[in-house]
């Protein structure tokens, strides 16, 4: 009885110790962004901005001018365009855009157009005035249908917003085989 | 008054105890010297042609050639130039899948280290500098050869980096940690 007495604190505490290690959340579930999701039509407000999904087309082939010379990309999935309306900015702020496939991959904007005309890479949203982004994504076809526009302040974003644009059902109707990205 | 003895049974109880600890411990540490005699020390040999899982990308080589350097380019060395096949394994996009901070493949030709190589599209010759998921490229990592360099046999290392779901500092999933995961020798050919 008085071995019992001794032994059955540790017991508890072991199995105390236990239950809390067992159901404590992770750090990624813990620390990540905050998510307002908006169907497609409507504008998702986020603590800076608030963005409306406008356009989206596909393209086998990219140009563009960069420093005065005409580039051109090819891929070997499809570059998807997408561009969004910006309003409500409450600071300056540059943002970072990523593609949530149907299958839950997540695409960053390629930086195979890095430095393209009017891409978020190259944009800084400041407050007072009404913009519109654009977004290049480079993925597989099938990833298009489904998928959510993702959009969030650039840099590490622990516990700020993360605003997810849902696009028009279906695909794209406008596919291009060779597109000029213009200012 | 004497201190009463502890009886003969307990007594023979600890030494028990205390000798099966030291039995297990010998037994132990004999099994782990059978283990590491058994275990290959040598790493596997990686072919061509034959995909080679590094973490966060498969890697595919297919051949190596040796090639005279651009005319217009400031360093005159030749250039050792490993064609491969490059897919992204995870389910986000990938920056700088090859590396740094770390290279996952070391080249040395006879003693000298290559250094860090350049890894470029070969459809478009333009630096690689994101691999998106499903979406396997084919690229051109490209070393310069040593000054003076006879051509000969190269070896490479190909390194393998660590998921941990949950890393010592924050619990967070991370990619951590490189360790050798295949040797590959190849004699370079010369470009067409």
């Amino acid at each position: 009885m008085i071995r019992l007495r001794h032994v059955l604190p540790i017991v508890l505490g072991a199995c105390a110790l236990g239950a809390m290690m067992a159901t404590t959340p992770d750090f990624n579930s813990v620390f990540r962004p905050l998510r307002t999701t908006a169907p497609n039509g409507a504008a998702a407000h986020g603590r800076l901005l608030a963005v409306r999904f406008a356009d989206w087309q596909t393209a086998q082939q990219l140009s563009f001018e960069r420093y005065g010379a005409t580039v051109m990309r090819d891929t070997q999935g499809v570059f998807l365009v997408v561009e969004f309306d910006i309003s409500d900015v409450r600071e300056s702020v540059r943002l970072a855009a990523a593609w949530q496939g149907r299958s839950g991959r997540r695409y960053d904007q390629t930086k195979r157009v890095d430095d393209a005309p009017s891409t978020v890479d190259t944009r800084q949203f400041h407050p007072g005035l009404e913009d519109r982004g654009r977004a290049v994504f480079e993925l597989p076809p099938d990833e298009i249908e489904g998928g959510t526009l993702l959009l969030a302040r650039k840099g590490p974003n622990i516990l700020d917003s993360e605003l997810a644009l849902t696009p028009p059902a279906g695909s794209p109707a406008r596919h291009n085989k060779l597109l000029r990205l213009e200012p | 008054m004497a201190p009463s003895q502890p009886s003969l049974i307990r007594r023979g109880a600890r030494r028990a105890l205390a000798a099966s600890g030291i039995t297990a411990a010998i037994l132990y540490s004999w099994w782990q010297a059978v283990e590491n005699a058994r275990t290959p020390q040598s790493l596997p040999q990686a072919e061509v042609g034959e995909p080679l899982v590094l973490g966060r990308v498969a890697l595919t080589p297919s051949s190596l050639q040796l090639r005279a350097p651009s005319p217009s380019s400031s360093d005159q060395r030749p250039l050792l130039v490993l064609s491969a096949k490059l897919e992204n394994i995870t389910g986000q996009t990938q920056a700088n899948p090859i590396g740094p901070p770390q290279s996952l493949i070391e080249a040395k030709a006879g003693k000298a280290d290559l250094g860090v190589p350049d890894v470029k599209l070969l459809r478009d010759g333009e630096f690689l500098k994101q691999l998106q998921p499903r979406m396997p490229e084919e690229v051109e990592i490209i070393w310069h050869a040593p000054q003076g360099w006879r051509a000969g046999e190269v070896a490479f290392t190909f390194f393998r980096q660590q998921f941990k779901l949950k890393d010592n500092l924050y619990g967070q999933a991370s990619w951590l940690g490189y360790s050798a995961a295949a040797h590959m020798a190849a004699t370079p050919e010369a470009a067409p």
